[in-house]
């Protein structure tokens, strides 16, 4: 077994061995989605236009809150310094880490996006819009986080501050979930352009915060 | 050259060639800042359109240029001291912060205030004025960054990083919000064209943009005059200072 697939077993074995944490981003977005309504009291046809922004809302959270704490238990019990001292390639291996937690929560959660969309009365032919984009949405959010994780990850509650310095970078990807739903909402075939876009926008992420994040766990680690 | 660059890290030097420049500085900025200000507040042309309420202009144009150069003034300083380690790069980067931020601040206030009687309304969800409030968050953020952390050295490495970080998500964040169809006029001023204003309106906007980069100059030294004298406060030569 070659180190690497060695670490993706251990990163995978861990998410199997706390399934709440894969399964809280959803029940989290399927209480807060079905708050709207319980408090708007409004139509059917007003709620599906609010429905965008709810959504993004909902994901721009869940997606916070999977980052916060992403490197804190590695970090607290020496195995990033570990991966330090070994020979690997430690933008291969945080690149890999951050995948495999989005991929047990943001890919999870956008597995249960139609039915949010469905509790907000989006059209029936959003289901797979709804998918691609919250999939896209949630691995660029995802590795924008884990930035900011790894920047405070010797300080502790950083809930808010995470939010604070991480918010401004996600701009892009929020104005481009916007496009892409309120297009789905009405129709339009320009949803596939938009979609294009948030997948340029979120290669380029995934490919460039790793060594950010690498960086900034290893800045944390010299000044230990 | 690379002995100037080095002398340029160095605290020591820095507080005493810059305490020896500082008169001239403060004289050039207080010079263009009142001529400029006096020019284009009281003998520039009425705009035919706006009245007198265009003059604001010369207040709101100058710092949102400082706002956004300030940013990536901020962002080099970071590479810097990341990459050279330079003491100076680091000061520069903490004490940027802040008057960026109270820069951008402005902008956005009397951009607010100039909206009032031009739109008919203080706020616009337009894409220049969103970008302004983004990056007015981005500053926040790095400040933010830096006083969440107790030890110096690690506080201003990550905020470079966040800086520069930003700085490749900048032209991307604009271009993102540049979607959000503008309500904003077209650019006063474009380097590569001929300006779209009277010259006799341009001449007080230029001096004052220039008496603005004179003066956040001025704020940046002079603040970080004081951050040097903090941090070296236990060296020979500061206690010197002291007893003088």
């Amino acid at each position: 077994m070659t180190p690497w697939l060695a670490f993706v077993k251990k990163e995978c074995l861990q998410v199997i061995r706390k399934p709440s944490a894969s399964l809280l981003p959803i029940f989290f977005s399927l209480m807060v989605t079905s708050l709207f309504p319980m408090v708007l009291n409004l139509s059917e046809q007003q709620l599906q236009q609010v429905a965008p922004a709810v959504l993004i809302m909902i994901l721009l959270l869940s997606a916070l809150m999977t980052t916060e704490g992403l490197f804190q238990a590695d970090f607290d019990d020496g195995t990033t310094a570990l991966l330090f001292a070994s020979p690997h390639s430690n933008y291969l291996l945080y690149g890999t880490k951050v995948l495999v937690s989005w991929f047990s929560s943001g890919f999870m959660l956008s597995v249960f996006a139609p039915v949010l969309g469905f509790i907000l009365h989006m059209p029936q032919h959003s289901v797979l819009t709804l998918f691609v984009a919250f999939a896209l949405g949630s691995l660029n959010l995802i590795f924008l986080g884990a930035v900011g994780a790894a920047l405070t990850v010797t300080l502790r509650n950083t809930g808010m501050l995470l939010i604070f310095i991480i918010l401004p970078m996600n701009v892009p990807v929020l104005v481009l979930l916007a496009a892409i739903l309120n297009a789905s909402n009405q129709g339009l075939a320009v949803v596939s352009n938009y979609l294009a876009l948030l997948g340029a926008l979120t290669l380029m992420t995934t490919f460039l915060t790793p060594w950010v994040i690498s960086a900034a766990l290893k800045i944390n680690l010299e000044s230990q | 050259m690379w002995q100037f660059f080095h002398k340029l890290g160095s605290p020591k030097w820095f507080y005493n060639i810059s305490g020896k420049l500082m008169p001239y500085l403060a004289f050039v900025a207080i010079t263009l800042l009142v001529v400029g200000a006096v020019w284009g507040l009281a003998f520039a042309p009425m705009d035919y359109k706006q009245g007198n309420s265009f003059r604001i202009i010369y207040i709101h144009v100058p710092t949102a240029f400082i706002a956004l150069a300030g940013y990536y003034l901020m962002a080099i300083a970071g590479a810097i001291s990341l990459i050279w380690r330079m003491k100076m790069a680091g000061i520069m980067l903490k004490v940027s912060a802040p008057i960026g931020a109270a820069m951008t601040f402005l902008a956005l206030f009397t951009g607010a205030v100039w909206g009032k009687p031009t739109w008919g309304t203080y706020w616009v969800w337009d894409a220049r004025i969103t970008s302004m409030l983004i990056l007015l968050f981005l500053y926040l953020g790095i400040f933010a960054l830096m006083q969440a952390f107790t030890r110096e050295e690690l506080a201003e490495k990550s905020a470079a990083i966040l800086a520069l970080v930003g700085t490749v998500n900048i032209p991307i964040i604009y271009k993102s919000v540049d979607w959000w169809y503008t309500l904003h006029q077209p650019a006063t001023l474009k380097l590569t064209e001929k300006p779209s204003m009277h010259p006799d309106m341009l001449w007080p906007l230029l001096i004052m943009i220039a008496g603005v980069y004179a003066f956040y100059a001025l704020a940046v030294i002079l603040h970080a005059r004081v951050e040097i004298l903090r941090r070296e406060k236990k060296t020979g030569w500061v206690q010197a200072l002291v007893k003088q």
